[in-house]
This record gives structure tokens, sequence and C-alpha cells, in this order.
């Protein structure tokens, strides 16, 4: 199989390019894209990708196959191959360090903006906060989200404005703390939020709910902070 | 020796609250409780203030000389040959069923594996993001950690938990309840008592497990 890989080593390289290996597959076996990228790193140790688990929980290796964003580890080859050959990008609109590694800096800052942690200044309780069974489900959707950056790199208004608008990942986590019974800071999250850019920017292209590789749905929270942004304004 | 400001933790830790191996589950309680041990006494020590020791040029000198091997190496194996024939000893001859002659084996081959890393070639000597270097050092980590998990294996004579040996088939509390030291500068080991003090409640005695 011919495998086709974006290259850039900025110490030696003035632009990137596109190196093209041929694999060896083994028969009668789907391999996973992070296979086969380790199967030519050990033939050629210069090509650079991050990986860690293999497993699709660390959200390390989201990367660009054959046209749309995923996690190798969990992206069997036989679906990201189009007419004959696999083609490795790294994640789009990020600047590029080397290869298939993505400086994620940006994306840090957006999702550290939202403040992602539980903001309750009350006394904590002897025990712990409760939650009923029905206030915790309001989580689920939300929680699993994994921090690989392929919704984010995938829609076009993070492109245009990745220093303004939140993106889809970090939406996710501002709705799942606007969700959270225990969290007290819903008000000021919402100001927080309350600008032309950070949330509105978003205009349903819905490209961060075809690639979320835990099957979760952005628009969906995007939307729902826009109610109560809206809500809150009447 | 207690190393004020050092803290290991996750896969690590080995508090050994269910024994020496960390089995699914376990970190649920490595977790729950000993997470908020942990952060407890972090606080308390930031708090208090404490004495971290500092490195000396001995031990900067042993990293830099470490690093600077693979950086200066103009010739010797891949990481990756060695290192899948690391895993193939692994494999081979300390999984799941454990045997002492083959074991015996395995650590024959380890010393040979010993000697191949200490002669790996770095290819890729770039500053950019270099995962080829940041697996050669992984490779002479991951024979560390072999060679920590080989050694105690061939060493304990009995089965007990995850370590089932073919020619001790039995569990053996006489002379191994008792939790395995390696020594990774002389490579021996040596045996610690299990701590059964009750703290709050009284401790369940150990017993065989059997389904």
């Amino acid at each position: 199989m011919l495998v086709s890989i974006y290259r850039y080593n900025p110490e030696v390289d003035d632009a990137p390019y596109m190196q093209d290996y041929e694999v060896e597959l083994p028969e009668g076996k789907d391999l996973m894209v992070l296979d086969v990228l380790n199967l030519l790193k050990a033939k050629d140790p210069s090509i650079s990708y991050r990986r860690s688990c293999r497993e699709g929980v660390c959200g390390s290796d989201g990367m660009n196959m054959s046209g749309k964003n995923g996690l190798a580890c969990i992206t069997p080859v036989s679906e990201a191959v189009k007419k004959g050959k696999l083609v490795l990008r790294p994640l789009p609109g990020l600047p590029v360090v080397r290869d298939l590694v993505v400086d994620m800096g940006q994306f840090y800052k957006q999702y550290e903006k939202i403040r992602p942690f539980l903001i309750n200044d009350a006394p904590a309780p002897a025990i712990e906060r409760l939650q009923s069974p029905e206030e915790r489900e309001k989580l689920d959707g939300l929680y699993e989200c994994i921090l690989c950056a392929c919704c984010s790199t995938a829609c076009p208004s993070f492109w245009w404005n990745p220093d303004k608008f939140v993106g889809p990942s970090g939406l996710l986590q501002a709705y799942r703390f606007l969700a959270d019974s225990r969290d007290t800071a819903t008000q000021e999250r919402l100001s927080d939020l309350d600008d032309p850019f950070s949330v509105f920017r978003c205009h349903g292209i819905m490209n961060c709910v075809n690639v979320c590789p835990k099957g979760l749905n952005p628009t969906k929270a995007i939307g729902n902070i826009r109610t109560m942004l809206l809500q809150r304004a009447t | 020796m207690v190393i004020d400001g050092l803290y290991a933790c996750g896969e690590a830790a080995c508090v050994s609250v269910h024994g020496a191996n960390r089995l699914g589950g376990n970190s649920l309680l490595d977790l729950v409780v000993f997470g908020r041990a942990v952060g407890l006494h972090v606080k308390k020590s930031l708090d208090e203030g404490f004495d971290s020791l500092s490195a000396n040029d001995t031990d900067i000198e042993k990293a830099m000389v470490r690093l600077n091997r693979l950086n200066n190496s103009t010739g010797g194996e891949s990481v990756a040959a060695v290192r899948a024939d690391l895993q193939r000893v692994m494999q081979l001859y300390f999984g799941v069923f454990r045997d002492g002659e083959a074991m015996q084996k395995g650590l024959a081959q380890l010393k040979e594996i010993r000697a191949r890393v200490e002669n790996l070639h770095l290819e890729d000597k770039s500053q950019a993001f270099n995962t080829a270097r940041i697996e050669a050092l992984e490779l002479e980590n991951l024979l560390e950690v072999a060679e920590s998990t080989a050694i105690p294996a061939e060493f304990r004579k009995e089965s007990r938990g995850a370590h089932a040996r073919n020619d001790f088939t039995e569990r053996d509390d006489e002379n191994w309840l008792k939790h395995s030291l390696f020594h990774p500068a002389g490579k021996n080991v040596t045996k610690r008592d299990v701590n059964f003090a009750p703290k709050t409640m009284e401790a369940f005695p150990p017993k065989i497990r059997s389904y």
C-alpha cells in the first residue's frame, strides 16, 4: 500500500513536502493507521508523530487521514485509504512543529479560557457534593471529551478566528460546566462567552460532529449555550 | 530513604493494597484513597516547606553522558530492532505462565539485550520534536522495567496472583508472604515483610483465591 506523509523539519526544510512510502500490510488483518505509522517509523525513525495509549483514550494521535480528522490508533486502514492510498497530514489550522506534530498552544488557550473546572465557593461538605442521577445524566456526552483537537481543527470558524472563537472542543467543555448542578458560576461563565466571537462564530457546519472520535456532539452543546445566552438577555 | 518532595503516582506507586501487582480495578482504590491522601500530603508539605535535594554535578554529568552517547553515536543498532527483541523475550519467557528454566533462558537473553542497548544508534540528531531520541531513551527505560520484572519473577519460587509458575504451582505463604524488593544497581532481590498492622479496621487475613 502507498502511504503519503506530510514531512516538515524546520531545521532542514524550507517548505513542507509529501513523502511517499510503500508498506507491506499483513494479509487478512485490518491494521489501524497508527500501526502503519509504527511500521514505517521502524524503517525511517525520522517520521514524527505523537502517540501514547494506542487505544483512543489519550487523544495524542489526532491527525488528518485522507482528508478527515481522527485518531490514528482507532481508525482502521480500510476506512482511511482512498483510491489505494493513505494520505497522512497534521491536524489542519494549527502551526506545524514537525511532520504530523502540531503546536496545540492555541487550542489549549481556548480550553483554559472557559475555566474547565468546577467552581463552587460553598464550603465542601464532609463527604462529597451530591448530585441526583438525573442531574448527573446531563453531563453524559460532555465529560467524555479527550481534547484530541480533531473537532476544533476541522472547524472553518476556528481556522479563521483561533484566537477569538472558543471552538467546538472548548465550548463543549464550557457547556459541561454550565450544565453541572454543582457549579455555581453559571452567570459569570455566560458573561465570559457573551460577545460576537466566543460562541456566535459557530455557523452550525457540524464538521466537529462528523469527526469526533468519541461520538460527541459539540454543535448541540453550542446550541444549548446560545439558548442560555439568549434567555438571559431577554 | 525517604526523599522529601519526590512522589510516585500511577502504575509506579505500588502502595500494595492488593498485593504487588496492579490488576484492573485496583486503580480505583489508588485514585480515590491515595489520590486524596497524596493531595493532602503535598499541600501540607508545601505549606510547611521542605528541603529538596538539588542535583549535583555528578547527577548532571550522569544524565548528560546518557544523552550524549546517543547524540554522538555514529553507528550501532536501530532502536526498533532491539525493542522488538525485548518485546519478544518478555512475551515468551515472562508472560502469563512462567517456568524456572524458561526464565533462566530469558534472563540470559536480557543480558545480551543490555549489551545491545548500550550500543544503540540514533540516526536522527534533530533538535525539533525528536521522537526517535525519545524512543531510544524509552527503550533504555523499558529494559530497566523488564529487568525489574524478570529478575524478581525468577526469584519468587511460588505462584501468587498474576504470577503463575508451572514449576511452583502453589501459593506459599510461609516463605513468600513478602514484598520483592529489586535493587537495580546490583540487580539483586531482597524480601520485605508485608505490613498487616491494622489502622482503623482489622486487616483481612490473606487466603487462597479460588473460583
